[in-house]
């Protein structure tokens, strides 16, 4: 398979509470800190981790709705960066990374029709102008979603749940995208709708050739839909590998934690928890593990060195001391 | 419109109650005998929405019984009425909506028609509740230790300075770090699992002998979920407490529940014992729930889905099995009205051709 996506070094800092005297330089919020991953051709990766972990903002960083605050993010050969942002909304890699939203309610425009959503990027991007082609293929689009012809004249209020998930996969695969980066897709969905929607984006990344990152919180969806998984701790990267290994053995503490709370349709009322609250990631010290406070196994070398991400097996990395 | 939903009304038989319910969650010791009254029973229970576009029936003849220390799930997709129940068992639901029929009996206590500062007395001291949303059911504007003081103050338990030390040892159990600093923080100080804990202290803090818990842990992380849900089964257990855990997630259910009650579309369609319900489904939807379910042990291929959507519950010519347009095992006997039957002991189904 061919590289599609590098991601190297990866940084974003939010300025906190920063004082306009310019007596104090202002606290950073470690949101992203130092995350490298690649992303093959027609590959699906999930990317997991508690809310605040920095998984949002690092989707958000690749389709640069926000700016990076440093490290590069090579796609197809190009460095994304290198785009400076008033063109980036109109370049061609642009329409390559397309992104499904978490609120099926909140990220679409009310007062557009199903139509003029999924028309516009066709009409911005791809230059489509002629009604009729715009037509032809805002309608092969809902067939391709399965979106009843008749539902692209409703606006959103006027659509379940389930219709307006399909909406906004329809408008992110209008371009026919490289990379498709969904962020929890189905956590506002019930389960039986839920279902549909995976169906639906296996089907459409084998159609397509598409690859995804599959962001969520939720480890049984990402099991279902990814080949290889990403865990993401406080901004940054703790372990990641094939999908069937880090669920059957997964090496760091978090890890472990994470597959043990999930809820089990087998009752096994034993797991090992996660005491405590996260640390702050405003301005964290750099020498100590993340994970310390709340990890089973921390000692004293924890918190004088922050573990590195180190391969195990050819596919598995993980960042933990004690690891093996 | 009230009519029709009367003239259709049929008599639902309270389940019977499982032998091992109340006090045996331990051990096997305490013989029950089957006509033990249980905590809470709801029975026919219907309840319709008047709205500008129609009236809604959102449940009809609901049947519910929870006994002592059990824990009982409710489970559905939104809108099967999950949440609309537990409101009409505390009497806080909308203006908008009209009890048509049934009982509410709560520990000998007609809650249905109870009067308002009866209702108050009973709210937050035997019954209380932990709602869906902790940020927006805590007051924004008070500093959380202070929300559990009103409690206690207003349930006469303590007084004066004792009441702060009691809620400092209420945030304590809860497993707030630094409870003493945490009483007078703000509720947008804290995390949302913070908010969820808080939310519970201030829910169990008179020792309440039922605990409804609306979707405790939605919008929570699974850690944190399961610190939250291990906390609520644990204070269950010490102080021998009914819970009553309201959500879709079919696998938290799993674990943390003694029976779980399947509702659809305002019916409740299946009750059983938790053991049961997931090695025998007996209604179609229960299954299919089940099977779209992800878990561990389950690829894409074998994810089920449920065809269609639930009913507009502002039709009049609602089916008399609220699943039969979705259901590929519907025929002609599906027309006939709905019974929940017990085609096994502790086990109930509302199907003319269950599975």
């Amino acid at each position: 398979m061919t590289r599609l996506i590098e991601v190297s070094q990866l940084v974003k800092l939010f300025p906190i509470g920063g004082t306009s005297s310019g007596r104090r330089a202002p606290r950073q919020l470690h949101a992203v800190d130092n995350v490298s991953f690649n992303i093959d051709t027609g590959e699906s990766v999930g990317l997991v981790g508690e809310s605040g972990c920095g998984k949002s903002t690092l989707a958000r960083v690749i389709t640069r709705l926000i700016e990076p605050s440093g490290g590069d993010v090579i796609f197809q050969g190009r460095n994304l960066f290198t785009v400076p942002v008033k063109h980036f909304a109109t370049s061609a890699e642009r329409a390559k990374i397309q992104m499904v939203f978490q609120d099926p309610t909140d990220s679409l425009n009310p007062r557009f029709t199903v139509f003029d959503t999924i028309a516009e990027p066709l009409r911005l991007l791809a230059g489509i102008r002629d009604r009729d082609q715009l037509h032809a293929r805002v309608h092969a689009l809902a067939d391709q979603v399965g979106l009843a012809h008749e539902l692209t004249t409703r606006f959103p209020h006027q659509l379940s749940g389930g219709q307006k998930a399909r909406v906004g996969i329809a408008r992110a695969i209008a371009l026919h995208p490289k990379l498709l980066i969904l962020d929890e897709p189905t956590s506002a969905l019930d389960v039986s709708v839920q279902a549909v929607i995976l169906h639906l984006l296996a089907d459409l990344r084998e159609q397509l050739g598409m690859s995804y990152l599959f962001v969520s919180h939720d480890l049984n969806v990402v099991r279902l839909l990814c080949d290889r998984v990403i865990v993401m701790y406080l901004g940054k990267i703790v372990e990641s590998g094939p999908v069937a290994e880090i669920f059957r053995q997964p090496r760091h503490p978090y890890t472990q934690a994470l597959i043990a709370a999930i809820p089990g349709t087998a009752p096994d009322k034993k797991h090992s928890h996660l005491d405590g609250e996260p640390r702050s990631p405003i301005d964290p010290a750099p020498t100590v593990c993340r994970l310390v406070g709340r990890c089973p196994i921390a000692t004293d070398q924890c918190e004088h060195a922050a573990p590195a991400l180190r391969a195990i097996s050819a596919k598995h990395q993980v960042a933990c001391h004690y690891a093996t | 419109m009230s009519q029709i939903s009367k003239s259709e009304a049929t008599h639902y038989p309270a389940p019977s109650p499982p032998p091992h319910a109340g006090e045996g969650q331990g051990g096997g010791n305490l013989a029950t005998t089957p006509t033990r009254v249980p905590l809470l029973n709801v029975e026919n229970l219907s309840i319709e929405f008047r709205t500008r576009s129609g009236v809604v029936h959102a449940l009809e003849n609901v049947a519910l019984s929870v006994f002592k220390g059990e824990t009982v799930g409710i489970v559905g997709e939104s809108g099967s009425g999950k949440s609309v129940l537990a409101y009409a068992i505390l009497g806080l639901l909308d203006p908008a909506a009209r009890v048509i029929s049934g009982d509410v009996d709560f520990g000998g206590m007609d809650l249905r028609h109870a009067t308002e500062s009866d209702l108050q007395e009973v709210r937050g001291r035997e019954l209380s509740m932990i709602f869906q949303s902790p940020r927006t059911a805590l007051n924004p504007i008070r500093k959380a230790g202070r929300q559990i003081d009103d409690i206690l103050r207003h349930h006469g338990n303590v007084a004066g300075p004792a009441i702060q030390a009691k809620t400092i040892e209420l945030l304590t159990r809860v497993r707030i770090p630094d409870p003493a600093r945490r009483y007078h923080a703000y509720p947008f100080e804290l995390s949302g699992g913070m908010c969820q804990r808080v939310m519970i202290a201030m829910a169990l803090a008179c020792e309440p002998a039922l605990l409804i818990a609306d979707e405790p842990t939605t919008g929570l992380d699974v850690t944190t979920q399961a610190a939250i849900m291990d906390l609520i089964a644990e204070l269950g257990a010490r102080r021998h407490m009914a819970t009553i855990l309201i959500t879709h997630d079919l696998g938290l259910a799993a674990q943390y529940c003694d029976r779980i009650v399947v509702m659809h579309a305002g019916h409740v369609v299946e009750v059983a014992d938790t053991d049961a319900l997931f090695r025998a489904p007996r209604h179609p939807y229960t299954a299919r729930l089940i099977e779209a379910t992800p878990r561990a042990d389950r690829s894409l291929r074998s994810l089920a889905s449920i065809p269609g959507n639930l009913p507009d519950l502002r039709r009049s010519d609602l089916p008399a099995c609220r699943f039969a347009e979705r259901c590929e095992r519907r025929d002609a006997s599906c027309d006939a009205p709905l019974q929940l039957n017990a085609p096994e002991p502790n086990h109930a189904v509302a199907c003319w051709k269950p599975l």
